[in-house]
């Protein structure tokens, strides 16, 4: 039987929040959502928007590139590109016609570490269009095309690498994560896209595309009940499905730090990388708030960096993976008699700053009403909202979106010196250091 | 009256019948035979949302109060065609100083620990003919958000220490000018669409950016930065009442100051078809294929951009473009083509991809093909009618929140665009049949006015199957210094 599982319903309105007016102590933010989950496992998240005139939908599955297998990088990117080729009753070129046809715009999908996602928008009045497309493909898809997909993701890679550090991104991944799946470069190493077949990437599907394994998102202009009905209709003729168990090993524990030095065709520039906390763990949270102190136009390396002339740009980021996590920093030379050990060098005294002293009350105050402010206005756009919510689903808790301005709220002045003493250690990290090539290649003259 | 039209997606109804029955509870075998409600949306009628403050500022105030959150989005007709002579850069600039440069009370780090404090977001953004502030703050904080706001705007300190700071930041900017193939594509399209000496052409120079003094940032901003030059767009938790009220104190006492010249000179640089390359190694070949476009008063722009949108509008997957090119041939991972109408000149019609350098001439002479297939032949039922939901599912978008509506209205009247014009695209687009398209397709996009730039290795290029086809003579366009973007 289908369970209707509703969360906090008041009558007219699109989303209830409780903030108290301006002063954004109470952090309690509820999306005005219906969960369904049908027979066969499959969750659907239903969230409406009445001024919208369409409705952002789309789905997750769990399973990402870190759950390809080890000979056989890039299989999720290539089903991702596999599914939109057709199914037994849908042509090969059918699919975006279709939707076309009918108004449909952004039709899309992405590949992450933890999960890949399928998203479109469709008009309000076409909603069971989308029901009937998603659910056809997921019953009966047929990868038609696929070398002709080869060759498109060959040149995907190719536009990575015509970007400036992009030619350095998947060794710096490697380093970084070691041996562990999150390593494993998104779009694959080109021989194994080259030689994986139609019944690789249907293995993969039949392993991780069952009902208990995805979440359905609509985010829009719709009636709730008549949107459930259709759900219960189209995705409840998927045949159940438990979901699989993911098979990824524990995060690297690096006992000394690893260092790549890259001549690049860009502005010197460093990255710095720690492993730290993974999605929902609350040292996350601690993490995303440090990263709020050290951001911004308020933010420390605006004033120990970009102020002081030092950098062009600098940023502070914590990245949340299911299973593991990193904090990394990235700056720019402002100047070509800035070396990128300079940028380095002030980092350190920055982070030992943070490492020695509490931050200040009132700068910690500011930060936080500042990231709650901000997780507010990531809602405000329903295709946005939508793709948010595939995503935390996709990583394991849609209602982290929810969650977030109270967990921001949650982080002491201790919890940030926590942090900083326990994940920003010198011997667990990774330094990527991008230094400009004396002269462009190929820069003839005419 | 409120204007009520059947907008967009009922305007499905004219070229897909559609039922007013409810969705039948079988599947059916193929989703055309689906059945769909017709649906109805308001066009908000921008003569209701339009108001003017007692010195003639108009305002577009549009409410929505599904979160506690406004904007404010001020638009100032003081863009880069107002710059001075060899100092380019002077209105982005000023742009940028009222944003960072602090204000009479503050210095600038104490504005930005104010507006972190107060959680709201001030940014400003500059383009040819128009600079935009905007705040987003909590419904809360309106007040508060709005006194900083217009402290930034009446009372720019312009902090010598920033300015040079911005300066130099500017110049960082520019030493990556040659790094990725796409900027130096950009620029050199640029040029040869528009000529140098428009501002729509005028790069800013190292030189030119540490030219300019406080005293002319404080100059330009004494001249332009005015209620004559300003158009506001308001959205979110907010009523036009309490919002007019609240902006009629901030601006009183404003000298109103004298319109800035208006409409700017249209730019005179006279394209020349033929093929250009810039030789640079790089992994992925930069293309562009186009020639100017058309401006509003063209009678086919409604044609010519339902046969754009056909050709690859938007990158979608539906066009004759992405078919060829990526799902056939597998020769690039996305192609667009892209046909804006300009308001004051003709924006470019342009169809741009990225491919593998062995691989451009054969990817040029597809698109090529696809241009002139175009004019022989009228696109069939199917793709007028994609094209035309396409598009009017882009013209839906732009209304498709208090914000963009707001922000579309505004922007309209700054560039001089009548509302009317909504309406009448809807309807043009409506009406264009496949004749009518072929017919455009033939005059507006015809291949043989097209000029071909790549950016890549020429020496590969050169060397693919298929050179020989390339349109003679390839004329190489150098690779500037990025700082002075003097030939080398």
């Amino acid at each position: 039987m289908t369970r209707c599982q509703r969360r906090f319903f008041p009558p007219g309105l699109a989303l209830a929040l409780l903030l108290l007016p301006g002063l954004l102590q109470a952090d309690e933010l509820r999306l005005d959502s219906t969960v369904l989950r049908l027979d066969n496992g499959m969750t659907v998240l239903l969230v409406d928007r009445p001024a919208s005139a369409t409705v952002a939908a789309g789905w997750v599955v769990r399973a990402g590139s870190a759950d390809d297998p080890a000979d056989q990088t890039g299989l999720s990117h290539l089903l991702e590109h596999m599914l939109y080729k057709g199914t037994r009753t849908i042509g090969i070129d059918e699919y975006d016609r279709i939707y076309g046809r009918a108004g449909a715009t952004s039709i899309n999908a992405f590949t992450a570490p933890d999960l890949t996602a399928y998203f479109v928008s469709v008009p309000a009045n076409r909603l069971e269009l989308w029901f009937w497309m998603e659910s056809d493909r997921l019953l009966a898809p047929v990868f038609r095309g696929l070398a002709a997909e080869q060759k498109v993701i060959a040149e995907e890679m190719r536009r990575r690498d015509a970007t400036p550090t992009g030619p350095f991104a998947a060794q710096l991944d490697a380093l970084f994560w070691q041996r562990h799946p999150y390593g494993q470069p998104g779009f694959g190493w080109l021989a194994d896209v080259e030689s994986a077949t139609s019944e690789d990437a249907l293995r993969h599907f039949r392993t991780w595309y069952g009902p208990g394994n995805l979440t359905a998102v609509l985010v829009g202009h719709f009636d709730r009940a008549k949107a459930a009905e259709l759900a219960r209709r189209y995705f409840g003729r998927l045949p159940a499905a438990p979901a699989p168990v993911r098979r990824l090993p524990p995060a690297p524990a690096p006992r000394a730090e690893t260092r790549m030095l890259a001549t690049c065709e860009c502005p010197s520039q460093i990255e710095l990388r720690y492993p730290t906390a993974p999605f929902l763990h609350a040292d996350a949270d601690a993490l995303l708030v440090l990263a709020g102190v050290l951001n911004g136009r308020a933010g420390r390396l605006q004033s120990a960096l970009v102020t002081a002339g030092l950098a062009s740009r600098a940023s502070a980021e914590q990245s949340s993976f299911e299973r593991a996590g990193f904090f990394a920093l990235r700056a720019q030379v402002a100047k070509p008699e800035v070396s990128p050990e300079q940028l380095e060098q002030t980092w350190a005294d920055v982070l030992g700053r943070l490492q020695r002293e509490p931050v200040p009350a009132a700068e910690l105050e500011r930060v936080q009403s500042s990231l709650v402010a901000d997780a507010l206005r990531r809602l405000d756009d329903p295709f946005f909202l939508m793709v948010q919510l595939l995503t935390y689903a996709g990583r394991g808790d849609w209602t982290y979106l929810q969650e977030q301005p109270r967990r921001i709220r949650a982080v002491t002045a201790a919890d940030l010196q926590r942090v900083a003493q326990t994940y920003f250690r010198p011997e667990i990290r990774t330094v990527a250091i991008y230094r400009r090539a004396a002269k462009p290649e190929g820069a003839a003259k005419p | 009256m409120k204007l009520r039209s059947v907008l967009t997606l009922a305007l499905l109804l004219a070229v897909c019948p559609l039922s007013a029955q409810l969705p039948s509870r079988e599947i059916s075998a193929r989703p055309e035979q689906i059945r769909f409600e017709p649906l109805e949306i308001e066009l908000k009628d921008p003569a209701r949302l339009r108001h003017r403050l007692s010195g003639g500022v108009p305002v577009y105030v549009v409410e929505d109060h599904t979160l506690p959150l406004v904007d404010v989005t001020v638009l100032l007709r003081a863009g880069a065609v107002l710059d001075t002579p060899g100092k380019d850069g002077l209105a982005a600039l000023t742009a940028s100083l009222v944003r960072r440069g602090g204000t009479a009370p503050r210095r600038p780090a104490e504005v930005d620990e104010k507006a972190e404090s107060l959680a709201v977001r001030i940014e400003t953004a500059s383009r040819n003919e128009h600079v935009t502030v905007s705040l987003n703050c909590l419904s809360g904080r309106l007040d508060e958000g709005l006194d900083l706001l217009f402290e930034m705007l009446r009372q720019p300190a312009f902090d010598p220490e920033t300015i040079e700071l911005e300066k130099r930041r500017m110049i960082a900017t520019m030493t990556g000018r040659n790094d990725d193939g796409n900027r130096i594509l950009d620029r050199e399209w640029t040029w040869l669409l528009y000529g140098r000496d428009h501002a729509v052409g005028r790069y800013t120079t190292a030189p030119g950016i540490a030219s300019i003094t406080r005293e002319d940032l404080a100059g330009f901003h004494t001249r332009f930065w005015k209620p004559a030059n300003m158009i506001l767009a308001v959205s979110g938790d907010v009523d036009p009442k309490t919002i007019m009220k609240r902006l009629e104190a901030r601006l009183a006492g404003w000298e109103k100051g004298k319109a800035a010249p208006w409409p700017p000179a249209p730019p005179s640089h006279r394209p020349t078809p033929g093929l250009y390359y810039v030789d640079r190694s790089l992994p992925q070949a930069q293309v562009a294929i186009g020639r100017l476009g058309l401006t509003r008063e063209d009678r086919d722009r409604h044609a010519a951009a339902l046969a754009n949108q056909i050709l690859g509008g938007g990158g979608a997957f539906t066009t004759r473009l992405m078919q060829r090119l990526r799902t056939e041939e597998g020769l690039v991972y996305g192609v667009t083509s892209e046909l804006d109408v300009g308001p004051l000149w003709p924006e470019p019609f342009q169809i741009r991809f990225a491919a593998d350098p062995a691989k451009v001439p054969q990817a040029i002479a597809i698109a090529r093909a696809e241009l002139r297939r175009l004019c022989a032949e009228p696109p069939t039922a199917a793709e007028l009618e994609t094209a035309q939901s396409q598009l009017l599912a882009q013209i839906a978008d732009t209304f498709g929140s208090a914000r963009k509506t707001a922000l579309a209205f505004a922007l309209g009247e700054t560039l001089g665009r009548p509302h009317s014009d909504w309406r009448n695209d809807r309807a043009g687009i409506l009406n264009a049949g496949a004749a009518g398209v072929q017919a455009a397709a033939c005059r507006a996009l015809s291949d043989d006015t097209m000029l071909v730039l790549v950016v890549g290795s020429w020496e590969k290029v050169a060397a693919a199957e298929g050179a020989k086809e390339l349109p003679e003579p390839a004329q190489q366009l150098p690779l500037r210094d990025p700082l002075t973007l003097a030939k080398p």
